[in-house]
């Protein structure tokens, strides 16, 4: 796979968002009342990754949450859930509803639970790059999963977490998928204040 | 600024809550929608800062949020899952105190407008939707709790169904078989795969089918009818074959059922393998008749009956033993059997057995056999047989006929305590009674007499016409002796002619004497022995409880005192006891001791009588006579210590004393010229020295001991040393004789004198007895049989000699009656040894020829 961007270009990017993990396993044990751990298994580019381990949740429906970053570089960061336990960790997740869509308490969950993680991310990001990022509000997105990484970039970061809530001894795991432009905010260059970078717009819903 | 207005207005109608704050977190706006469910006025928020219009959002993650969203501009989303109602709204709907919190979900965004940067908060009421999902949450945890139930009903029930020992089939409307069970494969062979290629036909066989045609239509029939729907249908358990995979015929027993689910009906069958309960049965059938063939043979008898006893089966043993029919089965208990006397008791002693669910095991009598009319001793033994459950459905037993047995026991109890010969009580047995009756007496303060009795004479008759006469005579004397007393009183054979009767049923002591005559008189009439009568009498012996002894022993001992006093006073055939026997036995007692002392110390001295010839004078005998010379009493004679010897059983030890002293006089005397060369001393032996079996080798020891002439010695026997025993008498003196020893017959003429002794036994000289001198002068018929007595004598060949000679009168007479020999104080008296010495030296001694010497 060619990437644009060399490794040295994305590893800040890669720090940046290491950290920013770390950091969201206290907000996210806010959330669920009691400790959870979160810990990066496998870091790569998506492109590689591909799917190569066998694992059939491919196909299986799945949720996402997109939110997308606006500014000077247009690109989005994805948080998937390709793993069906991270719903027994929702409170309020109502099980045995068969085959039917899920439902909108829990997808509002979800949604929350991507949302404050990568929002925790997201808040590393901003305060190293210093730039104008803006981001837009999560939006969730469901349904097979190939189909939905079907147009992310095939040079994004790929992150895959563990994350384990220890007093309900559950664990499931997350992909973050980050667009590797992003990394040009982190760029010494580029951060806030250095180019005078015009206010961007404000993505809405 | 109407647009503004307008603005508010469309905000204000919203239907969700819209919150406004500027960079510093005050607040710009709030909407109408979240005044009325906050219950607050915009005037109480307008420009505060969101903590102080909300207080409870400090360290909430809205405030967090919010605080992003200025700075960071973070876009945020509260959902209500990990947020549950942050700011405090309420159902503006709500009736009087009860009010619902909003469920919110809220959005927090940054907003640039111009140069400065808000944060704009949107709240959604999601009540309903909370409502709604708790809704669905319970009913999705019903239904997960639903189909765990069932889940585990069908788990259970196909557990059960696999675990069952019968074979479950259900076959569907065609016949098919839809399900199957474990033990459906074990009985038939298929697999459950095999089994959806299987019909009921395969089943059954076509040969099944011929003989099992009736079945077949009946399971056919059921099967029609159900498939019909016919909602009466019940067709009872079917037995008949099934076969296996294998071919092999399995007897079974089918129950069918239905079960209809969507208009489907299927046949559910419970298939029971009868092969085990057939083998059983047979097991059991052989097993019955191996019993009733075991019964038949069996030597005891064996019956059963059902739990209330009534006989129900016996075998032919029982029916002999108890005397039964076949007919009286069903009807009669096994105790209606036994004796009336034990009836109920042992009926009793069953129940008890029963209820401890102990075995029962007696012996008892049954009543009296109709056809032999005797009694029948049994042991039963029975046993209780118990169904599943533990209760009594019957009894089991034997009956073990032991009347032998107890016959013998009878008998052997009756020879331990009873007389073979006379079937009176034993010695055992008397001792026993004695104990009873001091018991009885003591507790009652009562008395009674023991008398002891024994046979005068009845030695002689068993000498003289032999055991089995003397037997006649005890049976003869028993059965007087039975007569004579009531049967109370207990009559006891103690051993040889002795006998003793327990009185206990007496008044005053002259009822004792009335019950002795009796039996005296009884007695003494004469016994038929057979050939010849017989005479005994008896001498009876009397002692009362408790005033003269208390304990058995001593009333026994008193007993006998009593009798041999009686024996002794010849004049009294019955003696009551008094203490002075006592003093008596204990005299003869210390006599008896003495005698055995003084026999050890040689305190027995011989002193020698002469005897002379009537015609020359010369001293040609000397009778040897024994005395005692007591220590305190003196010289004693032979009358006061003979009988003592004789019980004291040491006589023939005193005996062969008196012979070895004679002996060695004798041969001291042999010396002495002036005493003729046929001089001889003569001793006295009695009965029992005579008839004491080894006599002569006794007296030939001593011969050789003290190495004395033979010829020297005359022994003077009495007839009634050959009364008792001739044949002994003669082969001793015989024996005698032909050593040299000389035989003289005293006491002739004195009680039993037979002078056919004279004929047949080596007698050389005949003592008249000294009572038929001394009342020659008196009485003119005892001098002719003195005169006789001589004559005879001396025609026998005989010499005579006559004792106790104390007058001239009386030696004149019988010199010239031509007696041989004459003896008696007029001649000289008994003196000791050195005396007699003397008395020969003054004398002249001739040797007097006797005719005709034998």
């Amino acid at each position: 796979m060619n990437s644009i961007y060399k490794h040295n270009d994305t590893q800040p990017l890669e720090n940046c968002i290491t950290q920013g993990l770390a950091n969201s396993a206290a907000t996210i044990s806010k959330l669920f009342g009691g400790p959870v751990i979160l810990a990066i298994t496998e870091q790569s580019l998506y492109g590689d990754y591909e799917f190569s381990t066998p694992h059939d949740h491919v196909t299986k429906p799945s949720h996402l949450i997109r939110q997308s970053i606006a500014g000077d570089t247009l690109a989005s960061i994805l948080l998937v859930f390709p793993d069906e336990k991270i719903l027994q960790l929702l409170p309020g997740h109502i099980d045995h509803l068969g085959d039917e869509s899920t439902a909108p308490i829990t997808q509002e969950a979800l949604m929350e639970l991507g949302n404050t993680l990568l929002n925790t991310c997201l808040k590393t990001l901003i305060v190293q790059a210093k730039s104008n990022i803006k981001l837009s509000s999560p939006e969730l997105e469901g349904g097979i999963l190939c189909e939905l990484l079907n147009s992310y970039p095939q040079d994004a970061l790929f992150f895959k977490i563990s994350l384990r809530c220890q007093n309900r001894n559950l664990s499931c795991d997350l992909w973050l998928l980050i667009d590797t432009s992003l990394a040009q905010h982190l760029k010494p260059e580029n951060r806030y204040g250095n180019r005078g970078v015009d206010k961007c717009k404000v993505l809405s819903n | 600024m109407q647009g503004f207005i307008k603005l508010k207005q469309v905000v204000d109608s919203l239907d969700c809550g819209v919150m406004l704050l500027n960079a510093t977190l005050k607040v710009i706006y709030i909407n109408e929608w979240i005044y009325k469910r906050a219950d607050i006025h915009p005037h109480q928020t307008d420009n505060s800062h969101l903590l102080e219009a909300f207080p409870e959002l400090k360290s909430t993650r809205f405030y967090d949020c919010c605080v992003d969203a200025v700075k960071l501009h973070l876009q945020s989303f509260l959902s209500n899952s990990f947020n549950p109602s942050p700011l405090p709204l309420y159902d503006p709907n709500s009736v009087g105190n009860e009010l619902y919190r909003l469920q919110q979900s809220i959005t927090i965004k940054s907003r640039d407008i111009g140069d400065e940067t808000y944060c704009e908060v949107v709240i959604s009421d999601v009540t309903a939707s909370v409502i709604k999902e708790c809704w669905l949450k319970r009913l999705a945890n019903a239904y997960r709790e639903e189909s765990l139930t069932r889940k585990l009903e069908q788990t259970q029930l196909s557990r059960i169904i696999d675990n069952t020992a019968d074979a479950i089939l259900v076959f569907t409307h065609t016949g098919a078989i839809e399900l199957a069970n474990s033990s459906a494969e074990d009985l038939f062979g298929y697999t459950r795969e095999e089994f959806e290629h299987v019909h009921l036909n395969d089943l059954l066989s076509k040969d099944q089918i011929k003989q099992n045609a009736s079945v077949y239509d009946r399971i056919m029939l059921y099967l029609n009818r159900a498939l019909d729907n016919d909602q009466n249908l019940n067709l009872p358990p079917v037995a008949t074959s099934l076969s296996s995979k294998d071919g092999r015929k399995v007897p079974v027993e089918i129950k069918f059922s239905t079960s209809k689910a969507d208009e489907r009906i299927n046949i559910i069958t419970v298939i029971r393998d009868r092969t085990n309960e057939i083998e059983s049965e047979r097991i059991f059938r052989e097993s019955e008749n191996r019993f009733k063939t075991l019964a038949k043979i069996a030597p005891v008898g064996i019956f059963r009956t059902d739990s209330n006893g009534v006989v129900r089966y016996a075998n032919e043993t029982w029916l002999q033993v108890t005397g039964c029919k076949h007919t009286d089965l069903h009807q009669l208990t096994w105790h209606d059997i036994i004796e009336n006397e034990e009836r109920d008791q042992v009926r009793q002693r069953w129940h008890k057995s029963k209820s401890n669910k102990l075995g029962f095991n007696e012996e008892f009598c049954l009543r009296t056999h109709e056809k032999t009319n005797k009694k029948t001793w049994v042991i039963g033994n029975l046993m209780a047989e118990y169904d599943v459950y533990k209760n009594i459905i019957g009894f089991v037993g034997t009956f073990t006929d032991i009347t032998q047995q107890r016959l013998n026991q009878e008998e052997i109890e009756r020879m331990a305590y009873f007389d073979a010969l006379t079937g009176l009580a034993n010695r055992r047995y008397f001792k026993s009674n004695l104990d009873r009756q001091i018991k009885l007496s003591k507790r009652s303060q009562g008395m009674f007499a023991l008398m002891a009795l024994d046979l005068n004479g009845f030695k002689s008759i068993n000498d003289t016409f032999g055991h089995d006469a003397g037997d006649k005579v005890l049976v003869e004397v028993a059965k007087r002796l039975t007569a004579c007393v009531r049967e109370s009183n207990v009559i006891s054979r103690i051993g040889g002619d002795e006998f003793n009767i327990l009185v206990s049923d007496y008044d005053q002591p002259k009822d004792l004497i009335h019950i002795s005559k009796r039996i005296l008189d009884s007695i003494k009439a004469p016994i038929d022995v057979g050939n010849d009568e017989v005479s005994v009498s008896t001498s009876i012996g009397i002692t009362i409880y408790p005033g003269d002894a208390q304990s058995p022993e001593q009333l026994i001992k008193n007993a006998d005192l009593a009798l041999y006093s009686a024996k002794e006073n010849k004049r009294a055939f019955f003696e009551f006891f008094n203490p002075t026997m006592n003093e008596k036995a204990e005299a003869t007692m210390l006599l008896e001791k003495q005698v055995r002392v003084a026999l050890d110390e040689d305190q027995f001295e011989i002193y020698y009588q002469p005897i002379i010839a009537a015609e020359s004078g010369e001293i040609c005998r000397a009778e040897a006579l024994v005395r005692w010379r007591h220590p305190d009493n003196g010289l004693l004679l032979p009358a006061e210590f003979i009988a003592p010897l004789e019980r004291c059983r040491i006589i023939h030890e005193f005996g062969l004393e008196i012979i070895r002293k004679v002996g060695e006089f004798s041969k001291e005397l042999s010396d002495i010229k002036k005493l003729s060369g046929d001089f001889r001393i003569s001793i006295n032996m009695s009965p029992a020295q005579f008839l004491e079996p080894h006599f002569t080798e006794k007296f030939n020891a001593c011969q050789k001991e003290v190495q004395f002439d033979w010829r020297k010695i005359e022994v003077e026997v009495t007839e009634k040393s050959f009364i008792s025993n001739a044949k002994h008498a003669d082969k001793v003196m015989l024996e005698l004789q032909s050593y040299g020893v000389s035989f003289a017959l005293d006491d002739f003429g004195l009680g039993y004198a037979s002078l056919t002794h004279l004929t047949t036994l080596p007698i050389g000289l005949v003592k008249i007895d000294r009572a038929f001198i001394a009342s020659m002068n008196n009485n003119p018929k005892n001098r002719d049989i003195v005169l006789a007595i001589i004559e005879a004598t001396q025609r026998l060949g005989c010499a005579v000699a006559a004792e106790g000679v104390e007058s001239e009168e009386q030696k004149l007479f019988l010199e010239r009656s031509g007696c041989d020999l004459l003896q008696g104080f007029l001649i000289a008296k008994p003196m000791p040894q050195s005396q007699f010495l003397d008395f020969v030296d003054d004398k002249h001694s001739t040797v007097v020829s006797i005719k005709n010497a034998k």
